[in-house]
């Protein structure tokens, strides 16, 4: 049997189960329902996202801004604080933590220009941004260094022999898996099992005959969306029977092609709860639902916000 | 719209945790009183981070602060300086560290204290101990020297100043300074601007820590970054593509005389095999090859008597002047600056000693 060794020091004080993550919220549903704050969380997650890219730095800063954001939000409500300040503040401390400081005038210089494209005002200057930046670093519990699930998908990736271009699509996954609350519910390596384990669905996929995958070579958010959606099913599926299959008798599944034989057992070797690989699975699903409707009524976060904030 | 209430009451509360005696150093960045901790009478130092003015205004807290706290907050171990409670009040940050009145350079320069191997091998183990939680939770110190490991009462030695320090846990990460670590305990391959490298860089500095408690003066004591190269070479040998695979890649501009090796037994003759075979390995010049923390700590030298001296019964100095340590932890610069006029001044008492050894 393999062990795979993950991070040795991962705080797991900083993982919060639903029930608990609903109590914080208990504020803000006040005024919106819980398909509203998802749609706010992605709403945030994209202008962090947007603030990195404008700002040029590594994706892993926008995941830890990301992390710092919704841990704030774990302890703060929406309602009793400013949102956008929170995001600023949020990739400038990102930066610095992750070694790659940006001065606080750019970050607020490229902040205003992202909101104003929002059509929203960022009026705020460097003594408040660094003011809030002993905030956060307080409720951040001074806990700044955060695990990512990249590493883990490199080493589980590795450990598959899995085609580098085929990580790509976990790594896009796990992009987009910081705007649901999954890092704020589980630990890295179980998202990056989960997001190996949709890329491998897709894969699966194309095996079967859903020839839509191969077409994709970039990660155009909304096909993503449409072939996530249906591989993940499928794979969902696959990996019920495949639970059904390991506690009855591992021998039914000898008929299957090889290859689709040594991920089940892989998945099913692998340290890791596959209910929880399903949640995630079923979570990131639900969020390219929402996400991909955005498109269509990007107005409605308008009202959503003005519920939320005023 | 939005106001926001620090949590007062808590401050207070830690405020009251702890009575502040006196100041014991200022530095750049920050204030150091020494205080007492009410509830158990243990000594504490607290260090008050300012906010960083420049021209342009506020710029939050400083990076060296941000980054000491952001790695002590992951690290607990008897050998790695203990962070015991952080709170901020008004604009200040404040750090409560443990107080230790003593630090590995202060117990080498007092010529009035004797090593005897087992105790050199103690402060080895404790060195290593510490540095191996470091590594093994992803931190690189990047400024290993004798001035930042600290010596309390009870002997226990203590890795400090994480000003330097930046976790590792990006294989790909690019964007790392080659400037770090003081001179003179700074592995060979970060003289040549790499924007990458590892443990092993923490592993060399341990390597002439461990030359300079044999030798009792620092042991590759270079007054420029080419002089200590230079200085590198000559008591190692100037690197061939055997010993360091890559290197004459790396040195395809430069010019260096080829020194020949010699065994490192004709520089430190009281030590035994052992401690020169992991002296060895840890000053290896392929940071591949550069033995680590783990490896180390396996190493026949720990295993094979005598047995490394109890902490508590260390030599120690007889008066430790209690001040120094906290304030030099202050004033620790990054190397990139020039040395203190007096350290200058040591560097210079010290040529005749390097010759000795280096000849």
């Amino acid at each position: 049997m393999f062990m795979l060794i993950f991070m040795p020091l991962f705080r797991t004080n900083w993982l919060l189960s639903r029930q608990a993550l609903a109590e914080c919220r208990k504020i803000d549903r006040q005024y919106v329902t819980e398909e509203e704050l998802m749609r706010v969380n992605i709403w945030f997650a994209q202008i962090i996202t947007d603030l990195g890219r404008s700002l040029q730095v590594r994706q892993v800063i926008v995941a830890t801004a990301i992390t710092y954001f919704k841990r704030f939000y774990t302890k703060n409500s929406f309602r009793n604080t400013e949102p956008n300040l929170v995001a600023a503040t949020c990739m400038y401390l990102a930066c610095k933590i992750e070694e790659s400081p940006q001065h606080i005038k750019a970050v607020i210089t490229d902040m205003k220009t992202i909101m104003q494209e929002k059509g929203e005002p960022f009026s705020y200057d460097n003594p408040k941004v660094a003011e809030m930046e002993f905030y956060l670093l307080e409720e951040l519990n001074f806990n700044m260094i955060v695990y990512h699930p990249y590493r883990s998908l490199m080493t589980l990736a590795q450990d598959l022999g899995t085609k580098n271009e085929d990580v790509h699509w976990a790594w896009y996954v796990i992009n987009d898996s910081y705007r649901t609350d999954m890092c704020l519910l589980y630990p890295p390596h179980v998202i990056a099992a989960a997001a190996l384990y949709l890329q491998i669905a897709l894969k699966g996929g194309a095996q079967y005959g859903d020839y839509s995958l191969t077409s994709m070579n970039t990660a155009n958010n909304s096909s993503v969306a449409g072939v996530t959606t249906r591989g993940a099913k499928r794979g969902a599926a696959a990996a019920a029977s495949n639970n059904n299959n390991n506690n009855n008798n591992i021998n039914t599944s000898v008929n299957e092609t090889p290859k689709v034989k040594d991920i089940r057992l892989w998945f099913a070797q692998l340290n890791v709860d596959l209910e929880q690989i399903i949640d995630i699975v079923q979570e990131i699903i639900s969020l390219y639902k929402l996400w991909s409707e955005e498109d269509k009524q990007n107005e409605k976060i308008r009202d959503i916000l003005n519920k939320l904030l005023k | 719209m939005y106001s926001f209430q620090p949590p007062e009451e808590e401050e207070l509360q830690i405020e009251n945790k702890y009575l502040k005696e006196k100041k014991i150093g200022e530095g750049t960045y920050a204030k150091v009183y020494r205080g007492i901790e009410r509830a158990t009478g243990r000594t504490v130092a607290i260090k008050k981070i300012k906010l960083v003015q420049t021209e342009i205004g506020s710029q939050g807290i400083e990076l060296s602060a941000v980054r000491e706290v952001k790695c002590l907050r992951e690290l607990r171990h008897p050998n790695v300086i203990e962070l015991i409670d952080i709170y901020s009040h008004k604009s200040n940050l404040k750090l409560v560290l443990e107080y230790l009145d003593s630090d590995l350079e202060m117990i080498i320069k007092d010529k009035s204290i004797l090593f005897q191997a087992p105790d050199i091998k103690s402060w080895m183990l404790m060195t290593l101990r510490g540095l191996d939680h470091c590594h093994r939770n992803w931190i690189l110190h990047r400024d290993m020297k004798p001035n930042n490991l600290l010596v309390g009462k009870d002997g226990q030695l203590k890795i400090a100043d994480f000003g330097l320090a930046r976790d590792y846990g990006d294989p790909h990460a690019k964007n790392m300074s080659p400037q770090v670590v003081t001179r003179w305990y700074r592995a060979p391959e970060l003289f040549f601007m790499p924007s990458q490298y590892g443990y092993a860089v923490d592993i060399w500095s341990v390597g002439c820590i461990f030359a300079e408690l044999l030798l009792r003066t620092p042991y590759l004591a270079g007054e420029s970054d080419l002089a200590q190269l230079e200085l590198i070479f000559k008591a190692l040998g100037t690197p061939t593509e055997e010993d360091w695979p890559g290197f004459s890649e790396l040195a395809r501009d430069m010019k260096f005389q080829k020194y020949s090796r010699t065994p490192l037994q004709v520089h430190f003759k009281a030590a035994g095999s052992d401690a020169i075979d992991l002296l060895e390995k840890m000053l290896a010049y392929d940071p591949n090859k550069r033995i680590n923390t783990r490896e180390a700590l396996l190493h026949s030298y720990f295993r094979k008597l005598p047995r490394p001296t109890p902490p508590d019964q260390l030599p120690k100095q007889q008066k430790a002047q209690e001040n120094a340590i906290q304030q030099k932890e202050l004033n620790s610069k990054p190397p990139t600056r020039e040395l203190s006029n007096k350290r200058k001044a040591q560097e210079t008492n010290n040529k005749g000693e390097k010759k000795i050894h280096c000849s």
